[in-house]
């Protein structure tokens, strides 16, 4: 196994040891979905149209904005970053194995949901898995490089918690995946139209074939990904 | 030959100069002490060598591979000390060395937790690392702060194998025992420059105009330092005769009895403080 692969498979393994990816990842999303799922399709039956959608988005928003920061947060504000500059390391494989990493344990979730909602609350299945999986790994990659963004740009994990819920609690209220974004102040509908949330959610629930949106979370994605890889090589400037 | 040349560095963080024009120069195979108070630029100086600072000004210019043990520095807790070995050594394309693990005293701790280690354990993984590629220069910093005793021992020892194994080793401390023992040439820095540097031999002959003398009587004697470990009052003076004449008078007219009374050459710490005291009276020098 090279640099590379161990770097990856090294995060993969701490991603499982860690509680914060427990709880953003699985426990939090998992409890809510099986929360909501029960209450929403008692309360709007129509609601099991979009389960699927909209818990994929829920977890995936989650994980990628509040959760994946978190690990970043305390290996970059801490002595750790100097370690691995001194050993040779290059963080470019850090953040590398740190998306991938995520990606992973968020397909886990977003087909583990896919799967158990035509189950538990009769939603509609999936019509396609080759079409599902693309649409929810761009939406995973764009929130999660963007979670990216807050763990390396904040120092303490208190100030990047606060400030992620800037994203998430927006994303959770004007994105769809609640409840209709028609029924929102047009001013916040629009608001909402620029959120990775509400643009996955769209993908997920009006099909995967609308390329302005995908060019937007790719764009995103490269955005982000190219400011994180910037920010890692200049991290001992301003210190 | 020098392996290590610093040339008129200048590094600010701010308004804030913490290296003002240091020149350096550190020769192969030695065992160089860098000294100095907390904030003297230490650290900083290390880390400009180490390529983790880049210099306003001046010029660094290193020969050989550096192996690096960095102050405060850790590792993801979550991590086991043989998956960061693993790690390391992979990027460094070198194959994890069980002996070194031997030597470090790190075998039995492969499956630990970094988290879970001890602060001495966690200072023999950095230096483990710190070795895995066979550097030419190895740079420690503050490498016994925090140990105890034996840890000390144990790192002293290896500091001293190394430098037969031909090993140029730069050592920051604050442990001046250390650098006796250690070192063979000592710099001091003090707010960002160079105030001192020579043979560590030299420094203590050329300072060691303190003495201490070291008075047991069976009283008080109010405005001098007692020392627990000897029991005896210290006076620290450059002019034994005046502190012997001015002590007589007081311990006469307090009617005490002298139980002991000795003079004794002052350790290299007592140099060392005095150094910056009185820093004015001695010269930048570059070397």
């Amino acid at each position: 196994m090279n640099a590379w692969m161990y770097s990856i498979y090294l995060q993969w393994q701490l991603s499982l040891r860690s509680k914060e990816i427990l709880v953003h990842f699985y426990l939090v999303p998992l409890i809510f979905y099986l929360f909501i799922g029960n209450i929403f399709s008692s309360i709007n039956p129509e609601s099991i149209h979009t389960m699927i959608a909209s818990m994929s988005i829920f977890g995936i928003t989650m994980g990628g904005i509040l959760g994946s920061p978190y690990p970043l947060v305390e290996f970059f504000a801490s002595e750790s970053k100097k370690a691995y500059f001194v050993g040779g390391i290059p963080f470019s494989s850090l953040l590398l194995s740190h998306l991938l990493s995520g990606l992973i344990h968020l397909l886990i979730y977003s087909i583990f949901i896919a799967v158990s909602a035509p189950l538990l609350f009769g939603s509609p299945p999936i019509e396609s898995f080759f079409q599902f999986l693309p649409t929810i790994s761009l939406i995973i990659m764009a929130n999660l490089s963007i979670g990216m963004l807050f763990g390396l740009f904040f120092t303490h994990a208190s100030k990047m918690s606060m400030a992620t819920q800037l994203v998430f609690l927006p994303s959770l209220m004007l994105s769809g995946m609640m409840f209709p974004t028609e029924l929102l102040p047009k001013t916040l509908e629009t608001i909402g139209l620029f959120l990775p949330a509400t643009v996955g959610f769209s993908l997920l629930t009006q099909g995967a074939m609308q390329p302005l949106k995908i060019v937007y979370l790719v764009s995103i994605s490269l955005i982000a990904i190219l400011v994180s890889i910037r920010k890692t090589q200049h991290l001992f400037d301003d210190q | 030959m020098n392996v290590i040349t610093l040339q008129s560095v200048t590094k600010a963080y701010g308004e804030k100069i913490v290296l003002d024009g240091l020149n350096l120069s550190i020769k192969k195979n030695e065992v160089f002490g860098l000294l100095g108070k907390n904030g003297a630029g230490k650290t900083t100086t290390l880390e400009c060598i180490e390529g983790l600072r880049k210099v306003d000004q001046g010029s660094i210019e290193v020969n050989g591979s550096l192996g690096v043990q960095l102050q405060s520095s850790s590792i993801p807790p979550l991590l086991k000390v043989e998956e960061i070995v693993t790690l390391f050594a992979k990027w460094n394309k070198v194959n994890p060395d069980d002996q070194l693990l031997d030597i470090m005293s790190l075998t039995s701790l492969r499956k630990s937790f970094y988290g879970l280690l001890s602060t001495g354990q966690k200072r023999r993984v950095h230096l483990a690392l710190a070795l895995m590629k066979n550097p030419d220069i190895l740079i420690l910093d503050e490498p016994t702060a925090g140990l105890d005793i034996e840890g000390k021992l144990e790192i002293y020892e290896l500091i001293q194998q190394l430098k037969r194994d031909g090993k140029t080793i730069v050592l920051s401390t604050h442990d001046l025992s250390e650098v006796e023992q250690l070192c063979d040439r000592v710099a001091i820095i003090d707010h960002g420059k160079l105030i001192h540097c020579s043979t560590v031999k030299e420094f203590a002959q050329n300072h060691q105009r303190f003495m201490n003398l070291h008075v047991d009587v069976d009283g008080d004697l109010e405005g001098y330092t007692f020392d627990q470990s000897t029991m005896c009052y210290v006076i620290s003076t450059e002019d034994l005769h005046q502190t012997v004449t001015r002590l007589m008078k007081e311990i006469q007219s307090k009617n005490l009895r002298i139980r002991d009374i000795y003079v004794k050459k002052a350790q290299l710490e007592t140099q060392f403080m005095h150094l910056f005291e009185k820093e004015e009276d001695y010269e930048c020098l570059d070397v």
